[in-house]
């Protein structure tokens, strides 16, 4: 990977202060002060049945995700991580308490609306990688575009541009199955960046690669985080990414245990 | 990469599994659409053996009663000179009728001078049989001779049974119409064989003037009509029923299918084998596409997950695998048919043939295939994949998405 990414990321930045940017038309019809929260959540609660069993995932979280931030959910496994992420990445809905996007309640949207939110305003990288295989790294890149209906000549450059700053634009035009855990992870984070998101979510992002890929995406992910201002925010353990963040929540048992500043703050 | 693209390349993706697929659709619709295409041969070559072989034109106009009652007492229901006379005008003006042709049924005993036999047949104007027999086969059904008054043609087992060749003078004794003895001799102009082992041996056809002179009348039991097009049957029965009681003529119209009882029960027979074997192929497609899909559908939770996770709607989602399920059916239908058309093209040239039941004449083995049938069949066949492949997409996009992202 080229380590030279200013000039690639110069060309996928979004505007001059590196902020969010909204579109016309998004379903968000208004954008954030400059330092609102981007998302959170209020006192939420999620109980899981496992059989007889009920796990009460979340305890009454509260939690606030600002623009540009790289924050860290970390935790003992169990403690309620992945399950924080979900809220706030619109894939689940909360027993109880508030999930807001933009200032704005969503928890309780129908699902239609929930999944353009989704489109439009968030991105996700999965420890899987969760690439489409049969398509090649542009067109999964192309992918949260394509869902969209808007794929046109400017949107295929951006994509190019994102791949370029990812540091595989020798690689394009590759399937994930000829590609190594580092690069389909970059591909990810690429996908994830592709629609401009106001969030991007991170499940356990390194929890599948080696010591070099994981430092070369997380160089990525950093580089992208100044030069776009996006926001990250990662469910790990992995004490190699908690590095680079900004703030450090921990959960335990469901609920905040702590939070700290990053080492990178 | 839009949607049918995407689909595509899900298609193959296990590739094995989706020629299977294919193949089972293809093997399927390869054999509904030959034994479509066997029937539709044997109702065409039926219909022309009806029309045609047997005489019976497309459509047969009989004074009212003389399918029933006239079987009793023929004479009270047989159209008279003065009758014939104004039907025959009637129709002869009508628009799409190609010929008007009177037809009298006789039956009797046939003798060489030491034996006899029963003979049953039927009496018809010669020069109007070249049109009657257009399209028949060559040789089949009798030909008479124009001018020969007393020329007879008759079938090959009754001419052996009595010892005769053509040339030879066969002596017909008949009742005439009041119940006289009545004889005369023919000269026997063709011999044939009828295709039926039924009749093969007591058949035969006289001209018209021998007949009425052996029944000692001068009515007409019936009159075949022939049509410019036989698409034009029922149109013209219509027709020619309101044109006839118009000019004082109660008459019934029958048509060569309700005259031809072969022809509808083959075709009745034929067509149920032909539904069962379609509903049998149309199963085996339907349940071959929905395992394939219930298989990919649970290969790719995961990454059905991610894509409603990155907003997908839930209707997508149902495209996506419908849409696959369309391309699965597509190709199956695609390579079916061009099979389809390739065995058909080999089988007609191959000229086999064979004996149908209660034939005594082998008949060609030929495929016709209709290309509507063959795109119907295919339409139904996509259809019925579309709607397999439904439920297991529907279930696709109702699955919980963190349920969804954590399987394995």
């Amino acid at each position: 990977m080229s380590t030279e990414l200013l000039e690639p990321l110069a060309r996928v930045a979004r505007d001059p202060h590196g902020g969010p940017q909204d579109r016309p038309g998004t379903t968000l019809d208004y954008i954030p002060a400059a330092h609102a929260p981007v998302a959170g959540v209020r006192g939420v609660h999620r109980r899981w049945r496992l059989g007889r069993t009920e796990v009460h995932a979340l305890r009454g979280v509260d939690l606030d995700v600002f623009p540009g931030e790289l924050l860290a959910i970390c935790g003992p496994s169990g403690s309620g991580k992945t399950t924080l992420l979900n809220l706030l990445g619109l894939i689940d809905r909360p027993d109880q308490g508030e999930v807001l996007l933009g200032g704005r309640a969503v928890q309780t949207l129908p699902e239609g609306e929930r999944a353009v939110l989704r489109n439009r305003h968030l991105g996700f990288v999965f420890q899987s990688f969760n690439l489409v295989p049969v398509l090649d790294a542009l067109e999964n890149v192309l992918l949260p575009l394509q869902i969209a209906g808007r794929v046109g000549a400017a949107e295929r450059a951006r994509a190019g541009e994102l791949l370029d700053a990812v540091g595989l634009a020798a690689q394009m035009k590759q399937r994930p199955d000829r590609m190594s855990g580092g690069q389909r992870q970059r591909v990810a984070v690429a996908r994830a960046l592709v629609t401009r998101p106001r969030l991007v979510l991170a499940d356990e992002p390194t929890a599948n690669l080696d010591g070099e890929s994981t430092a070369q995406v997380m160089q990525v992910i950093k580089e992208l985080n100044r030069a776009t201002g996006a926001t990250f925010v990662f469910s790990t353990h992995d004490e190699r990414v908690v590095a680079h963040m900004h703030r450090r929540v921990m959960l335990r048992d469901g609920r905040v245990q702590t939070e700290t500043p990053g080492v990178a703050a | 990469m839009n949607l049918p693209l995407l689909s595509l390349r899900n298609v193959f993706r296990n590739t094995r599994r989706s020629i299977a697929t294919i193949a089972a659709i293809a093997v399927g619709l390869v054999a509904v659409n030959l034994f479509g295409g066997y029937i539709a041969d044997v109702y065409r070559s039926l219909q022309i053996q009806a029309v045609a072989g047997e005489r019976l034109g497309h459509l047969t106009v009989l004074k009212e009663g003389m399918l029933t009652l006239g079987k009793l007492r023929p004479e009270r229901y047989m159209f008279n000179a003065e009758e014939a006379q104004r039907l025959r005008q009637t129709l002869a003006g009508m628009e799409g009728v190609r010929l008007v042709t009177p037809r009298l049924t006789i039956s009797g005993m046939a003798s060489n001078g030491r034996s006899s036999t029963i003979f049953v047949g039927e009496a018809l104007v010669p020069e109007d049989m070249p049109a009657l027999r257009e399209g028949a086969m060559e040789g089949s059904g009798g030909r008479l001779v124009p001018g020969k008054k007393h020329g007879i043609a008759v079938s090959s087992e009754l001419a052996q049974l009595l010892g005769y060749s053509k040339g030879d003078v066969m002596t017909l004794l008949t009742s005439t119409l009041r119940g006289q003895a009545n004889a005369m001799d023919g000269e026997i102009v063709d011999i044939f064989d009828t295709g039926n082992i039924n009749t093969n041996d007591k058949y035969l056809v006289a001209p018209l003037a021998l007949a009425t002179a052996l029944l000692d009348t001068d009515g007409t039991e019936r009159f075949i009509v022939l049509l410019d097009d036989i698409g034009q049957t029922e149109a013209a029965r219509t027709r020619i029923i309101a044109a006839l009681q118009q000019q004082g003529l109660q008459v019934e119209v029958k048509t060569w299918r309700e005259l031809s009882s072969f022809y509808t029960q083959v075709r009745s027979l034929f067509d149920m084998i032909f539904t069962f074997i379609s509903f049998i192929v149309f199963i085996v497609a339907a349940m071959s596409i929905a395992n394939t899909m219930a298989m990919s559908v649970m290969e790719r939770t995961r990454e059905v997950g991610t894509l409603q996770a990155m907003g997908m709607r839930r209707r997508s989602v149902v495209g996506m695998f419908v849409c696959e399920a369309l391309w699965l059916a597509v190709l199956g239908v695609a390579v079916g048919a061009a099979v389809t058309y390739g065995v058909a093209a080999l089988v007609n040239g191959a000229g086999m043939s064979y004996v149908p039941p209660n034939s005594s004449v082998s008949v060609p083995l030929l495929v016709a295939l209709q290309a509507p049938v063959v795109a119907a069949v295919g339409a139904a066949v996509v259809a019925l994949a579309l709607l397999a492949a439904a439920l297991p997409a529907w279930r696709a996009s109702r699955r919980d998405i963190v349920e969804a992202l954590a399987f394995h």
